[in-house]
């Protein structure tokens, strides 16, 4: 198979020409899937006092659309193109060297089949799964586009993730350390950051100047700011957890400085506004990354009378909530400031002992005022899993309600999550009734 | 607050120490000169108001063998009230020491040069440093003072010293010279010209490395868990992001690891409040004094700042 830039030929340890071509007979299928899933979400978010500023948002859901487009022609005019495909990978980096980060996880359903027709494996992560659909498939634009893909490695399927995709793009892999809390963790992690940073210049054929990685963090950090506000406008209700997750997402592959000015007008619009729905059970979603258009968990909360207030999600609020704080500005002193920032006070399940999530948890429930915890779990996501079990445990300690949900990559499980979503809910509310 | 700060200690220097244009009106009184600071001056200044504890100490320690050392009560009773009061707030907001230190760290940052890091572990160490060399200076000049050790004589090859090393000496005395304020014939001991120069090269090179080994402030970290400033964390605010100890200039890790308790204050604090000013969670850090609650951090984009901190 031909590299994307018509470079060298690869070797091939995964896929071979049966399974290629196999896959990109899913190419339309997938196309026209996702193109419907997403349609149909936004339509079921629509609501009526749906603010205006969302119209934005709206027109740059689709990952398949506009800003595929967008990016088409950046490319065409020699811009480059990164992908990443997990929180971890620092877009200030990419960004620095005037590329265009975007990362990848896909929520997009139908693109699972060719990933199983390769692996097999039913019980593999979906979110993995299908990202590696999409790339087998050629279904999507923007991941077509990227010259290279960052892939960190937090479990399992990113690891071995981050190996097949060998098979058709350049991949850069990260080493995550699973223990963070040791000095001997943070360093191979600000290592991983250097090696990146390397691997970018060797890329790009230019060095990095710190005035650029500067020019850069600072441009994450108003995104930063913009979002933080936001959050507090969330937290007050003035916005559905649904929208609100939205706009996180789109950080993912947006232009970052325009999203940034998109939220802010969005924040601007919502200030002074009271809550959309103030007898709404309030929700803090928690558990495995949530991606856009798999948006079944959410809007079946926010159906049954629920309102996600907050959410501890890498594809939500954990995006954008921690500021990357430089106290040197060397080149050393902002990728420590970075290395930092993606990994210690992240609260991902691939690390441990993971302390920091049920405190975040509990803090942000007490911040928040949320009655509830939904806790998402893909199927496949061990850890996740395994971490819902601990969480559940401290929020019994502290009689706050949390509800387990596994979902997989399709609608099969749909009503059957909806009982359990509504029954939980209702719960909730009786708890506020007999509590007076 | 770094700026805030800069003020703070730019009024220690001038009024409170007189170093750089003396004061004749303090430097003739004699009740001033009966209370003494935990870091003033060096009592080598002309027109210096009064002296740090330390000299004190020193001084009686070394001829108060006959007196019982009678001369020490006032001057620790004035140092453990205002230990009491302020802790070590006087070492970021008041030090003659310290402002040197900042704006080296300032000049750092200007001209672009990494810092030394030292490991939590390297540091810990370090900072024991200074209760040793505290330790030092009280038992040489109690043993240069006291009889039946007979080493008067030690005198003249290794006088008292802490007046040999301070760095402060060397620094401020050239300085006095310079604006006619101290005759060019005063002396400086070479000691602390080679202290002075120490100080200047690792203060540049690691921030507030001083304020690390610093006797005076073994001193006042001695009465750390009695004073009235406390620095709390509500732990259930954190999101040990870590940012607290990348800026901690003392490289205090207990501020970040906190999880249980919300008494944050070490004895290693300078309390410059670095960690309060940039903490992103709101009311996570905070400074108390005597239980109310003096500032407390609060999430602010960098990108609005201008210039360095420090």
């Amino acid at each position: 198979m031909k590299d994307a830039s018509g470079g060298a030929e690869r070797v091939l340890r995964y896929m071979n020409k049966e399974l290629a071509e196999g896959a990109a007979a899913h190419r339309d299928r997938i196309r026209e899937a996702a193109a419907s899933q997403v349609q149909k979400h936004l339509a079921a978010m629509k609501g009526l006092s749906r603010p205006k500023a969302m119209e934005y948002f709206d027109s740059m859901a689709d990952p398949f659309g506009p800003r595929a487009e967008e990016l088409r022609k950046f490319k065409e005019a020699g811009g480059k193109i990164i992908g990443s495909l997990c929180y971890f990978a620092p877009a200030e980096i990419v960004a620095a060297f005037g590329a265009v980060p975007v990362r990848f996880c896909s929520g997009v359903y139908e693109a699972v089949h060719p990933a199983n027709d390769l692996l097999g494996d039913a019980g593999l992560c979906p979110l993995v799964k299908s990202t590696l659909g999409l790339k087998m498939s050629g279904a999507s634009p923007m991941l077509e586009l990227c010259d290279m893909v960052i892939v960190p490695t937090p479990c399992d399927a990113k690891l071995k993730l981050g190996e097949i995709l060998q098979d058709m793009v350049d991949v850069h892999l990260m080493n995550m350390p699973a223990v963070k809390s040791t000095e001997a963790g943070r360093q191979s992690w600000i290592g991983e950051i250097k090696s990146l940073l390397s691997a970018l210049e060797k890329r790009f054929d230019r060095r990095l100047r710190p005035q650029m990685l500067r020019k850069s963090i600072q441009t994450y950090q108003r995104a930063q700011a913009a979002w933080r506000r936001f959050s507090e406008l969330r937290k007050a209700g003035a916005i559905w957890g649904r929208d609100a997750l939205l706009v996180a997402q789109l950080s993912f592959f947006d232009d970052i400085a325009r999203w940034t000015q998109n939220v802010e007008r969005l924040s601007g619009e919502l200030e002074g506004r009271g809550p959309v729905a103030p007898d709404a059970a309030r929700i803090l979603l928690g558990g495995s990354p949530i991606v856009w258009p798999n948006w079944k968990v959410p809007l079946l909360i926010e159906e049954s009378g629920g309102m996600i207030i907050a959410d501890e999600l890498c594809s939500g609020s954990r995006t954008m909530h921690d500021p990357v704080v430089v106290e040197e500005w060397t080149m050393d002193g902002m990728l420590v400031a970075l290395a930092e920032r993606y990994m210690i006070p992240c609260t991902c399940p691939s690390f441990s002992p993971n302390l920091e999530r049920e405190q975040n948890m509990l803090g942000r429930i007490r911040d928040t005022g949320a009655e509830g915890v939904v806790f998402h779990v893909l199927r496949g996501c061990h850890l996740n899993s395994l971490d819902a079990t601990k969480a559940a445990k401290a929020l019994r300690e502290r009689r706050i309600p949390m509800l387990k949900v596994e979902s997989e990559y399709d609608e099969g499980d749909l009503e059957q999550v909806r009982t359990r979503v509504e029954a939980f809910i209702e719960m909730i509310k009786a708890r506020r009734e007999s509590s007076g | 607050m770094a700026n805030m700060r800069l003020v703070t200690q730019i009024f220690g220097l001038i009024l409170g120490n007189g170093m750089l244009i003396g004061l004749p009106l303090f430097g003739t009184s004699n009740i001033l000169r009966h209370i003494y600071l935990p870091n003033a001056s060096t009592k080598f200044f002309i027109y210096a108001p009064t002296y740090a504890t330390l000299y004190k100490v020193q001084d009686t320690v070394f001829s108060g063998w006959n007196s019982m050392y009678i001369d020490l009560l006032l001057p620790l009773l004035i140092f453990v009230v205002l230990m009491i009061l302020l802790g070590r707030v006087w070492c970021a907001w008041l030090c003659p020491l310290g402002l040197p230190q900042d704006l080296l760290t300032r000049l750092r940052r200007t001209l672009g040069v990494r810092h030394i890091e030292m490991a939590p572990h390297h540091a810990d160490f370090v900072h024991s440093l200074k209760y040793l060399g505290l330790a030092v200076i009280v038992f040489y000049t109690f043993a240069l003072g006291a009889p039946f050790f007979d080493l008067k004589r030690m005198w003249n090859a290794l006088p008292v010293p802490y007046e040999q090393f301070d760095p402060n000496r060397a620094m401020y005395i050239y300085l006095q010279m310079a604006v006619g304020l101290a005759p060019p014939s005063t002396y400086v001991p070479l000691m602390s010209v080679l202290v002075a120069i120490l100080f200047l090269g690792t203060c540049f090179a690691a921030r507030r490395f001083w304020c690390h080994i610093c006797p005076q402030g073994a001193m006042m970290s001695l009465f750390n868990k009695i004073a009235f400033v406390r620095l709390r964390k509500d732990p259930a605010k954190c999101t040990h992001c870590r940012i607290c100890y990348r800026v901690c200039p003392m490289e205090i890790l207990k501020v970040y690891e906190e999880r249980e308790g919300t008494d944050v204050s070490s004895e290693k604090c300078v309390h410059c409040y670095n960690c309060v000013d940039n903490c992103p969670e709101d009311g996570c850090l905070s400074v108390e004094f005597l239980g109310k609650k003096v500032v407390e951090s609060r999430y602010r984009c960098q990108c609005d700042e201008k210039g360095v901190r420090t």
